[in-house]
């Protein structure tokens, strides 16, 4: 699929459509192109965070970048190996080309800005933005990459009109055990993902599913824990059933980002003629569902594979399972406690949902994949 | 571990201990639960008519009751405790009033006026209440305590809960006497200690001042003044400030320029293990050590008069 800027209006509406007549398609079509070896690629959503990064002002936020110092290595080969153009469509939209002139390769994105979030849309492949999108956002600290939980990927399927799950990626890891779990099932019903959790605890990362549109499925989608979803096929008969879809995804996801990370109270004093005050505070709980009470091994193996085990921490026990945790990448610093084998994230007076996010999905990634999350924010002052 | 940073720890959880039984988490009962909101901390509400100021840690509210509570670290029940007490006993409902109207509670929804209610209790530790039921002379001061307020007592891991009650509000009474369960590892909302201990107040610079306002730029200049500032709600002595701040430039957390104290991101592995380095050192004996090794230097050296501080 090729975009071209001067048929491309700055309405987020007809962009949209632009890339669901690229996946329109009835189900004997796509057959045919699998048989034939020319299936089309999927359209694909990427959702960050957005704290500074303003559509428009790339080449700029890639020279800042640039010059930062002390930038790794990757970075700078990043930098090195890419060309970047933006093309403005309208104030709130961009189309954006990152070339890699030794592959003589140009991917294409279109760019929605999205008050605290950015949506990136392409149908590049998967391979490629892999190298070039989603490494910007990676690279980009202004960006942090929405990161949803397994309860959140199945609340955002459940909550969308007619749908059936129709495939699944279930993980399981703990720090408590050695056993790893990556269960990839294709066909698999929401009964199946229930008995994947059930037997290994493993919990979905990616869930593929059919949307129905009368009488039968008509749009193909999955979602990420990693802040994306793809769209893989739309019946030609639905394809406003897709693009409300891929909007309603967009919000989904940004909502219950929002949900888990946002800070809304923290703990900041403020001082009258006759004392002192507490604004409020914000903490992220992830639970573990057995409820095993395993304080000090859960300290123990947080302290050694995460908090010394990562560059980007530094840290203080004040006691065995109270943390005071500085992230370096993010300036920021929060404090953990431990709950038997809960982790208790608490905000400080800075802490915003960058560190907090980027924290929760180490946990997620290398921890322990089954916790689930709930945020408690509550302002306390009179 | 210095027995003086066990006992700075142990009050400086004390607060927040009874601070996590008020703000409550996602589950389970809390003073928040039952709309007490925070209305001040460490507070000083005056009562001229009556003659008497007071001052507890904690003041909660909640539409209509004031709660005031003095929170209790140490191993005795002492004569300060039961003045303290005395003394809230005597609040009037109209100066808790006059002093509620500094505090602003409209912006919760709360009308001073609303007030009808003053409840003051003192919170000690559950093992120090349990030791000192078994002693007569503690028992008879926590008895006489008890004749002036509610008394509570808290335990980590376990529950705030009253121990002798005078509570008047039936539904905080009922909350009281059920206690609120408050967790094993409290975050900290409280950083000093009452008397701006050198070693607490090292741990609440680099804490609360720094690392909170470092951000994302390379280093952080600050004047003491502004850590006076910072902490007004204690009284800090200029001299426990300047051993403090020499204590973090031994440990290599900051650098002095001028008159500003410098932390610096690359120090960071420093400025964390200050921590660590105040379970094993009390801020002065450090500082003495440091110039009576430095005074060997110098008299091996150029002669130079070693500094002295006159100070405490």
């Amino acid at each position: 699929m090729k975009l071209d800027p001067s048929s491309l209006s700055g309405d987020r509406e007809e962009i949209v459509s632009v890339f669901i007549d690229h996946i329109a398609r009835t189900a004997e079509e796509q057959e045919a192109e699998e048989e034939e070896g020319r299936r089309k690629t999927d359209v694909k959503v990427f959702l960050a965070n957005n704290d500074g990064f303003e559509v428009g002002n790339l080449s700029s936020a890639i020279q800042n970048l640039a010059e930062t110092q002390r930038l790794s290595k990757h970075v700078q080969r990043y930098i090195s190996d890419h060309n970047f153009r933006e093309e403005r469509l309208s104030d709130d939209a961009s189309l954006v080309e990152i070339d890699t002139p030794k592959r003589q390769r140009t991917d294409q994105f279109v760019f929605f800005d999205d008050d605290d979030y950015l949506r990136i849309i392409t149908a590049e492949r998967r391979k490629w933005t892999k190298k070039t999108a989603e490494k910007l956002i990676k690279y980009l600290p202004s960006l942090e990459r929405i990161f949803l939980t397994p309860g959140d990927l199945e609340e955002i399927v459940e909550d969308l009109y007619g749908t059936s799950v129709t495939g699944f990626t279930a993980k399981y890891h703990s720090y408590k055990t050695d056993k790893r779990a990556s269960i990839r099932f294709h066909g698999g019903t929401r009964e199946d993902l229930e008995d994947v959790e059930r037997v290994f605890q493993a919990k979905p990362t990616r869930l593929e599913f059919g949307q129905r549109n009368s009488p039968a499925n008509a749009v193909h989608s999955s979602v990420a824990q990693e802040g994306h979803y793809t769209f893989s096929s739309v019946r030609p008969d639905s394809k406003d059933r897709g693009a409300q879809t891929l909007n309603e995804l967009s919000d989904a996801f940004e909502e219950h980002d929002k949900r888990n990370y946002d800070v809304e109270q923290r703990p900041v004093r403020q001082f009258f003629e006759g004392g002192t005050k507490i604004e409020g505070f914000t903490t992220i709980r992830l639970i573990d569902e057995d409820g095993d009470d395993l304080t000090y091994e859960t300290a123990n193996r947080l302290e050694a594979d995460i908090l010394d085990g990562k560059q980007q921490y530094e840290f203080s026990e004040w006691e065995r399972g109270n943390y005071m945790v500085f992230d370096k990448d993010h300036g920021e610093q929060f404090e953990i406690t431990v709950e038997g084998a809960d982790l208790l994230i608490h905000a400080k007076e800075s802490t915003t949902s960058s560190s907090l996010r980027d924290f929760c999905s180490l946990i997620f990634e290398e921890f322990d994949s089954t916790y689930s999350l709930e945020k408690t924010s509550r302002k306390l002052k009179a | 571990m210095t027995e003086q940073w066990e006992k700075q720890q142990r009050e400086v959880d004390s607060y927040n201990v009874f601070f996590s039984a008020f703000k409550g988490r996602t589950e389970g009962d809390s003073l928040y639960n039952y709309d007490y909101r925070l209305a001040g901390m460490f507070v000083e509400i005056p009562d001229p008519r009556n003659d008497v100021d007071v001052e507890p840690d904690f003041a909660l509210f909640n539409g209509s009751t004031l709660l005031l509570a003095e929170i209790k670290s140490g191993t005795n029940i002492n004569q300060r405790d039961i003045r303290q007490m005395e003394a809230a006993e005597e609040l009037s409902i109209e100066a808790a009033i006059e002093w509620l109207r500094d505090a602003e509670p409209e912006a919760a929804g709360y009308d001073p006026n609303g007030l009808t209610n003053i409840e003051s209790a003192i919170v000690y530790y559950r093992d120090f209440i349990e030791e000192c039921r078994d002693l007569s002379n503690c028992s008879e001061a926590l008895e006489e305590v008890s004749e002036h307020c509610t008394v509570l007592s808290q335990k980590k891991g376990g529950d705030l809960r009253a121990e002798e009650e005078n509570i008047d509000d039936s539904e905080l009474r009922d909350l009281l006497l059920d206690g609120i369960s408050v967790p094993k590892l409290v975050d900290k909302m409280v950083y000093l200690t009452e008397n701006v201990n050198r070693e607490i107040l090292a741990y609440a610079i680099v804490h609360d001042a720094v690392l909170n306002s470092i951000g994302k730029d390379d280093e952080l200049a600050i004047h003491p003044d502004e850590i006076v500032e910072r902490f007004r709600h204690r009284k800090i002595s200029r001299s426990k400030l300047n051993d403090a701040m020499a204590f973090l430039r031994q440990m290599d957390a900051c650098v002095k320029i001028s008159e500003e104290y410098v932390f610096r991101k690359s120090n960071m592995a420093n400025i964390m293990s200050v921590g660590d380095q105040l379970e094993e050192f009390r801020v002065r004996e450090f500082l003495a050590q440091e110039e009576a090794q430095e005074g060997q230097r110098t008299l091996t050296g150029y002669s130079e008069a070693a500094e002295t501080d006159s100070d405490d």
